[in-house]
């Protein structure tokens, strides 16, 4: 743009020329202008540069550039090279475990992030480097290994950029969000540091996790579940405040400012959180696992590997053939944190929690039916621990032979069937019981339940043709059930699985992605749908 | 102070003579002072600014041939040396100090008026410098020697050593920015 060619006479200036002319500088006084004025002459009179001592002189190239400079250079690239062999790399490991939700990773050099999505939508491994930055949403969490025996779990809402990898030292930057860490055992000059705005959390021991609160971490909380951390906070004043935090102890630091060191309660203690990382970093030590963590990551990264969109791609190139897809039912329900939590409940004999978790999870969660089975036969094992139902079946019994109602009967028939099949995993009776409640009340209130749990039990008893025969007939009854596509995948699931019926099994998942496209249980369908097309050996 | 008395300063000066170095300095300490405050605003130290100016004139009044007049050079050493305080901060990318905590420093309490006029007028000042701060280090010079100084563009091209073009332009676009930065604080 060219400029105006009348600048002193521009007006459109003159408010903004009026305002400039009222900036005038705070007045000084005769006393500071005196003071100013020695200050001055002082300097004026002082000797400007120090005389060398006497005898020594340096050589007058000495403060010449041409000299220093190509010297610099010299010693700037000898240190180059031999940086990476005093500074060994980080071990080629890192790499993702888990994938939950949406995650946002930008790679070291890469000019645009990828968004990973849960376990089928994820077909991209991020790389860890220098500069790598991991970005959690909403329900969503990460779980990354860093080397052979450490990982950390980036919960929902945060942010984590890596500032430093390498053999030697890493150093992980939380500008939001929570962190936790596993780490392994390592030696006295292997750094390892997780920093935020305003503290430092230098690593002695194991198990820790760092919370940054508010806008750009200026308040900072430490848990230390194994070992010992160094908790280093940085004051405003420049000043660094250093104290050890041990196992089981938590502080929170705000603007440099410790609060008191204080036990983890033990509500606080994400057992399920410390359980799942333990469990997918046994992987590395395969003899120590259990059987089915190793089966639950293994079958967890084949999955992530033959997402839909791999699958696809894949068809449309006949010539190119895919590797077999194994896997396991199991796997999805293994590696779900809930039922993590509620294996650790079992074990502290927490039953009735273990119950809670196991109910909402195999209610909540978009599962195979396998997986359901499992479940139940877990919540089984718990109620029997928890107490003797033969009394309760006895009372019922005669309370069932006396009354004359059916909805009496009907919910007597329904809380009989509930006790043998969950609390004494008496299959055969609980089938007698439910087939009689349905002959009873075959439109009342209970038989909905009745249909689906029915089904669940045939299918415990191997009676496939059974199971689908029912749950195709609860289809038929309840065509707006908002428990329509669990029935039709769980139906199409034996289909596939149990009967053998490819092509039924595709024309059901077919009606299920046609029908309830936006449902939970969608994105599962198209991933065994494309299964049962390969299965099928059909290209397109 | 007229021309002929200050060629004697300048004469005795360069002879060391050190009550001719007061005068000189008593004469243009507040051209120096305002040229200073105006260029760099509150956030720096500005009587150490005035010190090196006038250790930097009577470090290289040998130099001063005559060429122009004395007020010229002075202004020329002066806005050189804001320039690189300027350029220094930038290129330190020093924390930006709160202008309030820099007044408070500068601020010698004589303003005149009531408190709320002198609230009003700290924070007009704040927005000026603001909108200062985000002009270049040549534009903002050009500016604060035309529109506070009162200096003319000729006396400008010859105090920058710029061509009277450059000037104008820089100014042109100057203003412009600093219309766009202070329109919130004129409405």
């Amino acid at each position: 743009m060219k400029y105006s060619p009348d600048l002193e006479n521009d007006k459109s200036f003159e408010p903004i020329r009026a305002v400039l002319g009222r900036v005038t500088p705070p007045p000084k006084d005769a006393q500071a202008w005196i003071t100013l004025e020695n200050e001055l002459f002082s300097k004026l009179e002082a000797p400007t540069r120090r005389k060398p001592a006497p005898g020594f002189a340096f050589p007058p190239y000495f403060f010449k550039a041409s000299v220093w400079g190509p010297a610099l250079g010299i010693a700037l690239l000898v240190f180059s090279l031999t940086y990476r062999m005093v500074v060994p790399p980080a071990a080629p490991c890192a790499r993702a475990l888990s994938v939950r939700g949406t995650i946002v990773a930008l790679s070291p050099n890469a000019k645009r992030s990828d968004t990973l999505i849960d376990l089928h939508g994820f077909n991209k491994i991020p790389r860890l480097g220098v500069h790598s930055s991991f970005s959690t949403l909403g329900n969503s969490s990460f779980v990354m290994q860093i080397d052979q025996s450490s990982a950390f779990e980036l919960s929902e809402n945060s942010m984590l950029t890596i500032k430093e990898i390498t053999g030697r030292s890493m150093v992980f930057s939380l500008s939001k969000g929570s962190i936790l860490l596993k780490v392994g055992k390592r030696s006295t000059n292997q750094r390892f540091l997780v920093e935020t705005a305003c503290a430092s959390c230098v690593v002695v021991g194991t198990i820790f996790k760092v919370d940054a609160f508010e806008t750009n971490g200026r308040k900072t909380a430490l848990s230390v579940y194994e070992g010992k951390v160094k908790f280093i906070a940085a004051c405003p004043e420049g000043a660094r405040q250093a104290v050890y935090i041990a196992s089981g102890q938590t502080c929170i630091e705000e603007n440099g400012v410790f609060g008191e060191v204080r036990s983890i309660a033990e509500a606080e203690t994400p057992l399920k959180n410390i359980s799942f990382l333990k469990l997918l970093l046994d992987r590395q030590n395969p003899q120590s696992a259990p059987q089915d963590s190793i089966t639950a990551v293994n079958v967890d990264l084949q999955k992530k590997l033959i997402s839909p969109a791999s699958v696809g791609r894949a068809l449309q190139k006949p010539q190119r053939r895919l590797a077999p897809a194994v896997v396991k039912p199991e796997s999805r329900l293994v590696a779900a944190p809930e039922y993590v939590e509620a294996m650790v409940q079992l074990t502290i004999g927490e039953y009735q929690k273990a119950i809670g978790i196991l109910d909402s999870l195999k209610n909540t969660q978009p599962l195979d039916m396998k997986s359901r089975m499992s479940i139940m036969r877990k919540i089984n094992e718990s109620y029997l621990k928890l107490g003797n139902f033969s009394n309760v079946l006895g009372k019922l019994d005669s309370a069932c032979g006396r009354s004359a109602d059916n909805s009496v009967k009907e919910g007597l028939l329904w809380e009989k069937a509930n006790i043998l099949a969950n609390c004494l995993g008496d299959y055969q009776n609980a089938e007698r019981a439910l087939t009689e409640l349905l002959r009873v009340s075959p439109s009342g209130k209970r038989a909905k339940e009745a249909l689906v749990k029915l089904a669940e039990i045939q299918y415990m008893l191997g009676k496939f043709d059974c199971a689908a025969a029912t749950y195709r007939k609860f289809l038929k009854q309840y065509p707006s059930d908002p428990d329509f596509d669990k029935t039709l995948f769980s139906l199409a699931d034996i289909v596939d699985n149990d009967l053998h019926g490819r092509q039924e099994a595709l024309n059901l998942y077919g009606r299920l992605l046609n029908e309830r496209p936006h449902s939970a249980y969608a994105e599962a369908a198209q991933f065994a749908r494309a299964q049962c097309l390969i299965k099928l050996g059909r290209a397109r | 102070m007229d021309s002929n008395r200050i060629s004697v300063l300048l004469q005795k000066c360069k002879e060391n003579d050190k009550m001719a170095q007061h005068e000189l300095f008593n004469a243009y300490k507040q051209k120096v002072y305002d040229l200073s405050y105006r260029s760099l605003g509150g956030n720096f130290d500005i009587d150490d600014v005035v010190q090196q100016i006038f250790i930097a004139i009577f470090g290289s009044l040998g130099q001063f041939k005559g060429m122009s007049s004395f007020d010229t050079w002075v202004y020329r050493i002066t806005v050189k040396i804001c320039t690189t305080q300027l350029r220094k901060k930038y290129r330190k990318r020093q924390p930006q100090i709160s202008y309030d905590s820099a007044i408070v420093e500068n601020d010698r309490g004589d303003f005149s008026g009531d408190a709320l006029a002198v609230l009003e007028r700290k924070e007009l000042t704040k927005s000026i410098y603001r909108a200062f701060n985000k002009l270049s280090p040549d534009k903002r010079m050009i500016v604060i020697l035309y529109e506070m100084e009162g200096r003319t563009l000729e006396e400008i091209a010859l105090i920058l050593k710029k061509p009277l073009g450059t000037v104008k332009s820089r100014l042109f676009h100057g203003r412009k920015a600093l219309k766009k930065h202070l329109s919130g604080c004129m409405e």
